[in-house]
């Protein structure tokens, strides 16, 4: 199993992907633009984002769910470290990158289109960049490791891998929220109650004003991101059509 | 068994293991937070 990574064809790969994706690349991202447009809260931001990032993670390898593409995946003349790279970069960095961007565009069309039509001077928001709830940086973290789950996700499950991740996640939730307790209820005692659980790990670990735990989370989270990584590049390795 | 598979399992074993530490070492300021929140009693208001 080769293993060696070339830059040169990591660089091929994407260009061969954006002839290929163009003009879907370019409708996809006008019509994220347009509805930056029209809704461009941070919130809304956030949640636009992590759905269609998820959706385009997901789908990341697609052409398993059918043989001669499939096929025609692995014959493409790049190691599969290459291959993963190149997934990572189109799935994370790229995606993330034009969301930013249209989400910019969005805001300030959507923005001075509002200021014209209401006749008002309302100053466009930028809390995304300012950093008042979350900062652009651990919105990225958290991006790095969803998206990681999401594009291990199209390679485990060949069919349907969007909806079959979404279960697998709420399942594996479900079974750590319970292994939680045990160990909450070994650890704290009988007298601890379930609804505890929640709320006192929330406030730890999502208070803003804790800077410490704040790291923490975000340092799990990018290992988390990495190990996720290897463990795609490995499953890919493996793979057989 | 698969390479992919071996590094899942041990993830897991990790994350519950990671689990157990953190809740050790968060043992005093559950009982702090525990004693400190403010309740409300029902039909009491």
């Amino acid at each position: 199993m080769k293993s060696t990574i070339n830059i040169n064809k990591i660089i091929l790969q994407l260009k061969q992907y954006f002839l290929e994706n163009q003009d879907k690349e370019l409708m996809y991202w006008s019509i994220m633009a347009l509805i930056f447009t029209l809704i461009h809260q941070e919130g809304s931001f956030l949640f636009i984002l992590s759905i269609s990032g998820l959706i385009f993670a997901a789908r990341q390898f697609k052409a398993f769910g059918h043989t001669p593409s499939g096929i025609h995946f692995l014959m493409i003349p790049a190691t599969q470290a290459e291959k993963i790279i190149t997934a990572v970069l189109l799935n994370t960095v790229y995606y993330f990158i034009m969301s930013v961007v249209t989400y910019t565009i969005g805001n300030l069309l959507g923005s001075t289109l509002f200021n014209n039509m209401m006749s008002t001077q309302a100053e466009i928001s930028w809390s995304l960049f300012t950093g008042e709830q979350h900062t652009i940086w651990s919105v990225l973290i958290s991006f790095i490791s969803t998206q990681a789950i999401y594009m291990l996700g199209s390679l485990i499950f060949i069919k349907h891998p969007v909806r079959k991740t979404i279960l697998s996640i709420i399942a594996i939730t479900v079974t750590l929220y319970i292994i939680e307790y045990f160990i909450f209820q070994i650890v704290f005692g009988n007298e601890t109650k379930l609804a505890d659980l929640l709320p006192f790990f929330t406030e730890k670990f999502a208070n803003p004003d804790d800077s410490f735990y704040k790291i923490i989370t975000l340092l799990i989270q990018g290992v988390f991101a990495i190990i996720l990584w290897v463990v795609s590049y490995f499953r890919l390795a493996e793979k057989e059509v | 068994m698969k390479t992919s598979n071996k590094i899942l399992i041990g993830l897991a074993v990790v994350v519950v293991i990671t689990l157990f530490v953190i809740n050790l070492v968060l043992k005093n300021e559950y009982q702090n937070w525990s004693r400190n929140r403010p309740t409300v009693e029902i039909g009491n208001f």
